[in-house]
This record gives C-alpha cells, sequence and structure tokens, in this order.
C-alpha cells in the first residue's frame, strides 16, 4: 500500500508551532523517537510518513517531488529554484513564522526614500565608482526578480549566508535583501527599509508538490489530510494539482 | 531545398571566406559577463565553481570570449575578422539550454560603416541559406538617440540616467513620468540647509553606524543626490524635454517613414540630427538597392540594454513565427569597458542556428 509523504520543519520554534498547527485541526503528530528521530506517525491517519527535515530542505524536496507535502515558508520556495514557486501549490499559510524579505540600505542614504531612488543610485554609482552597486543576499532569485521589474540593472549581487545586515559594515556590499521579522536587527546595524522595499511577505505554509506523481490512490489520500483545514482547502489545492 | 547540413558546411565555408575560425573555451570565468552585463545576464548563466571558488560559467555567447581573447593576445587595435560556430548555454524560458550559434566579430575595422553593412548582409543571407529569404529587418540607432540625449535641455545628471534606461521600455516610461512629474520632496527634519555641514552630519552618521569612509556611497554623493531631488521637486526638468523624449522614442514603424519623422521631429524642436540621421538614411538606401526583398522596420527605442553598443543595431526575425533569426550591431565601447587603453570599434553579428534549422524542418 502507498502512502504520502509529509515534510515538517524538523526543530525549535517551527517544529512546535507545526505540530501545534496540525493539533489544532485534530491532527496529532507523534514523534516516537524524540528529536533524534526523523520519522513520525500521525494515529488519525496512517496512510501519511511524517519525516522531520530542515525547512529549506523541505523546500528543494518539494520542488523535486520527492515528498508529497510539508511545512514551509514561501521565500525557501523562491530561494530553491527560480520558477520553483511553478512546481507546488501553497496549500494553506499556517499563520505561525512570519517574516518579510526586504531591500535594506544605510539610514545615512537620506536621498533614498524609495526603490525608484534605488534605480538612480544604481545607475549614478556605476558611473561614478566604475563599479556595480553590490547587493548582499541569500535570496538571489527573488531579488533578481524584484530588481528587474523596478527596471535596476546596474548592480551585483553577493552572495551571503549569515549576518547579511552587516554586510554594508564590512564593506561586503552596499546594501542587503534580507529576511526580516520584527526590524530589530536592520534597527541595530542602521538598516532602513525603502518604500516598495517590501520584496515578499513570507509564513510557514502547507505545500504541496506538483510533481511528486499524483495516482488516484496518493490523491484520495491527500484529500483526506487536506480536508482537516477545511473543504475549500482540500479542494483548490487538488484542483491545482 | 538544402538540407540543415549541408546549409551549415556553406555557412562554415562562408565564415572562413571573410574571418578566421575560432573556438574560444567553453568553460568562461563568469566574472567576465557579470563585469560587462551586470546582474542582468546573471540569471541567464550556467554556472559552475572551481575548487579555489572561481566561479566559471558555460559560455552564453561567443562576442566577450573573443573580445577577452583578442585583448589578451595583445591585439589591441589592430584589425581582426573572427568567426564562430558552436555550441552556447543560456537558461531560458523556451528551448534548450545548450543550442549553436554561428557568427562574425569584425575588431578594429578599417571603415566600420563598410563593416556593418557587409556583417548584416552576411546575415541576410545565412537566412536564405535555411529557406528564410526575405526576413523582416528590426533597425536601431543607438548613436540618433544620444545624439538627441547630449543635445537636450537636461541637467546633466539625468543623461547618463536616461541612457541607462534606453532599451527597456518599462524603466524609461517611468523615468519618464518622474522626469515630468517629480515625486514629493520630504524635506527630513532637522537637517543643515548648508551643503558642508549636511555633508559633515551624513559622515558621522556613516561612522557612527560603522560604514567604511572608504568604501560604498560617500556623503557627498548621497548630499549631491539629496539636493538633486530637492531641486527636481522645484524646479521639474522641462516638460517639452521630457516630450521630445517620449515623441522620439515613440517613433517605430517602415524605417524610411520613421526617418522623415525623426527628421521632422529635430527640426521642430531645433536638435540637429542631420549627422546620425545622414547615416541611417545611408544605410535605408543601400538596404533598397541590395535587399529590395526585405522589409525595414525602425524602432526609435530599440537597443540591447548594454550599454557598450554604440551605433546601428539589428534583429532579424523570421516572418511566421517572429522568432529574432539573426542579431547584430556596432559595438564600440566594448573594448574600451575591457581594459583597452582606448576606445577601439567592433562590429559584430549573432546568427540563432537553432531556429533556424528548426524552421527548416
Amino acid at each position: 500500500m502507498s502512502s504520502i509523504l509529509l515534510a515538517v520543519p524538523s526543530k525549535g520554534r517551527l517544529e512546535e508551532a507545526s505540530r501545534e498547527a496540525f493539533a489544532k485541526v485534530g491532527l496529532k503528530i507523534d514523534r516516537p523517537g524524540g528529536a533524534r528521530s526523523y520519522l513520525g506517525t500521525i494515529d488519525a491517519l496512517p496512510d501519511v510518513t511524517v519525516r522531520f527535515l530542515s525547512a529549506s530542505e523541505i523546500a528543494r524536496e518539494l520542488i523535486s517531488g520527492k515528498i508529497d507535502l510539508g511545512i514551509t515558508g514561501e521565500d525557501l520556495i523562491h530561494e530553491a529554484a527560480e520558477t520553483g514557486i511553478d512546481q507546488v501549490v501553497i496549500a494553506k499559510p499556517l499563520n505561525f513564522g512570519q517574516a518579510d524579505v526586504v531591500v535594506a540600505l544605510p539610514n545615512s542614504w537620506i536621498d533614498v526614500t524609495a526603490m525608484r531612488d534605488l534605480a538612480d543610485v544604481a545607475s549614478d554609482y556605476r558611473h561614478r565608482h566604475g563599479q556595480w552597486l553590490r547587493v548582499a543576499t541569500k535570496y538571489v532569485n527573488l531579488t533578481r526578480r524584484y530588481f528587474a521589474a523596478h527596471g535596476i540593472a546596474e548592480y551585483r549581487i553577493v552572495e551571503s549566508l549569515g549576518a547579511t545586515e552587516a554586510a554594508p559594515a564590512s564593506g561586503a556590499a552596499e546594501l542587503i535583501v534580507d529576511i526580516t521579522s520584527s526590524g530589530s536587527t536592520l534597527k541595530a546595524n542602521e538598516l532602513k527599509v525603502p518604500q516598495e522595499g517590501v520584496i515578499l511577505q513570507s509564513e510557514a505554509n502547507l505545500v504541496v508538490s506538483k510533481t511528486a506523481g499524483w495516482s488516484d490512490e496518493k490523491r484520495s489520500q491527500l484529500e483526506k489530510l487536506l480536508t482537516y483545514f477545511g473543504d475549500s482547502v482540500a479542494q483548490s489545492a487538488l484542483g491545482s494539482l | 531545398m538544402a538540407d540543415n547540413a549541408s546549409a551549415r558546411a556553406e555557412l562554415e565555408c562562408r565564415i572562413l571566406d571573410v574571418a578566421e575560425l575560432v573556438s574560444p573555451d567553453v568553460l568562461q570565468p563568469a566574472d567576465l559577463f557579470f563585469d560587462l552585463a551586470g546582474e542582468d545576464i546573471g540569471r541567464r548563466l550556467m554556472l559552475t565553481s572551481g575548487p579555489d571558488g572561481t566561479t566559471y560559467c558555460l559560455r552564453p555567447d561567443f562576442t566577450l570570449p573573443i573580445a577577452a581573447q583578442y585583448l589578451a593576445n595583445g591585439n589591441a587595435g589592430e584589425t581582426k575578422a573572427f568567426g564562430y560556430l558552436g555550441p552556447v548555454f543560456r537558461q531560458r524560458d523556451h528551448g534548450d539550454f545548450e543550442f549553436d550559434q554561428a557568427g562574425l566579430e569584425f575588431l578594429a575595422p578599417k571603415d566600420s560603416e563598410q563593416t556593418f553593412t557587409s556583417i548584416m548582409h552576411f546575415a541576410i543571407d545565412a537566412c536564405a541559406l535555411y529557406g528564410e529569404d526575405a526576413p523582416r529587418l528590426h533597425l536601431g540607432a543607438v548613436d540618433l538617440f544620444e545624439t538627441l540625449l547630449a543635445k537636450l535641455d537636461l541637467p546633466d545628471v539625468w543623461r547618463p540616467r536616461v541612457r541607462d534606461r534606453f532599451g527597456h521600455d518599462a524603466a524609461m516610461g517611468r523615468l519618464l513620468d518622474r522626469l515630468a512629474v517629480p515625486d514629493q520632496f520630504d524635506e527630513q527634519d532637522q537637517l543643515p540647509a548648508d551643503d558642508d555641514e549636511l555633508i559633515a552630519k551624513i559622515a558621522a552618521d556613516m561612522e557612527a553606524a560603522g560604514l567604511s569612509p572608504y568604501s560604498g556611497r560617500q556623503a557627498e554623493e548621497i548630499v549631491a543626490r539629496y539636493r538633486e531631488k530637492q531641486m527636481l521637486a522645484e524646479a521639474a526638468v522641462s516638460l517639452k524635454t521630457v516630450r521630445i523624449l517620449r515623441e522620439f522614442l515613440s517613433i517605430a514603424g517602415p524605417a524610411h517613414e520613421q526617418a522623415f519623422r525623426v527628421a521632422a521631429l529635430g527640426k521642430k524642436v531645433g536638435i540637429d540630427l542631420d549627422e546620425p540621421l545622414e547615416k541611417f538614411m545611408g544605410r535605408l538606401t543601400e538596404l533598397k538597392t541590395n535587399a529590395p526583398q526585405i522589409e525595414v522596420e525602425f524602432d526609435a527605442g530599440f537597443a540591447p540594454r548594454l550599454d557598450y553598443y554604440t551605433g546601428h543595431v539589428f534583429e532579424l526575425t523570421a516572418n511566421k513565427t517572429g522568432e529574432v533569426l539573426a542579431s547584430g550591431g556596432q559595438y564600440d565601447r566594448l573594448l574600451e569597458r575591457m581594459g583597452a587603453s582606448d576606445r577601439i570599434s567592433a562590429v559584430g553579428c549573432a546568427i540563432w542556428l537553432d531556429r533556424l534549422e528548426g524552421g527548416s524542418k
């Protein structure tokens, strides 16, 4: 008998909140081996196998179809692959893990209050310094798409995998694109978000993979699971597969 | 009709007739492309990295590797004619990521006008080899736009910004909107009115935030742009200038008529465009004589969004599908951008073999 594979963040606050979100609709996720185990079960749904993975791994595996559905952020889906968002269905926002992907730049740039200012600055910077304006980020795909939509072409991305907010001070980049939930890290680093500088408002979502190979049997198992979150959630997700 | 293999063999012969056939490494340092084209090209590159952390890409075109090789060999300034035929690699929305292109790159040609003409005819003839006898010819004239821009009544600071948006209709449209109706200027509280004091204050803020005074945007440039915004809000760029730019950029259609529209516009607003116009009319006359079967269109806003193009640019498109079959142009700024000590003229074209070969099947 086949079963469907549900991936849940493996640790910390995201794991807790994920299990709470499922418990709230009557689905208790058990992790028999405790934090050291990477497999779990749901008593009410014996056809579902639960795997515990990191949120970014969940995003990658949903896109490639190695897992059927999982809990992860939209930002991570975008970052895992440029057209990744087309390979999945966002079935249900889960109301936790809220964070924005934003453009942030030094407070001392008093001439920049909106994204359109940044277009001028990027252009000027290249002519004045003979170099590209540098943007530090781990959100390469989102940044490219957003900057292109704002007509900003004169810049280069510096990939940053941690402490991105320090890049302007360390001289690694002139500005950043980063995720922020409270804004306090930006504030502490004297950075501000210009108007239209919010690229994506992300939160944890229940996400279904389109590429996972949906037999009739798996579809009905999926429908059963999603119905716990409401009939409309199940219908619209299955309709988009 | 000739099959693809014999058409390709014939094309290769024609390249060899006029140029030295070269085949630059498939694996190229990615910086070569990022440095010249910025992040716009980034999403198209097939990237990989070496053990020492250097990022490489599979060549996305031949032009830059050929130009880099020319400079590396110490040929700067020497007249050279290169040709190529082989695979390039780009991520794209439709079609394989690996596809073949052929083309010519003439560096430091003795007569760049003449060279442009022969390269354009080479491209027209290449299409004909595959049965595309009368593709549409789409012409652009970077020199015409640059001449207009240089002579417009416009604060100098805006000229490069406008130039950077050339070839990108949406971004240009937004910029012109903003010039015509500037944003309301939010005077920021408690900023000194005196420039020197303001610069000192910004520099102190930067220091307090831990920003290096030696890299990134300097206090002077921030203040200069702040004042400039203030001035723009108080006295917008003349509406006449914005109207001229809009009118010029809207000129598109059958080339001959459009040339007259450009001439009329120049005359109406008192801007002398005679020199680039004469060159453009010469191009049209030549085409009418030597390629009468080709329908020529001119679009005043058409340009590759790469600021090393300087003169005329062209695209040949399939009548049925509208796909670009060949493209080319004059790019006199490229070699200088890449480190040559002087400006060196250059003209080239690329033929999209995958589309021509697909179309004739």
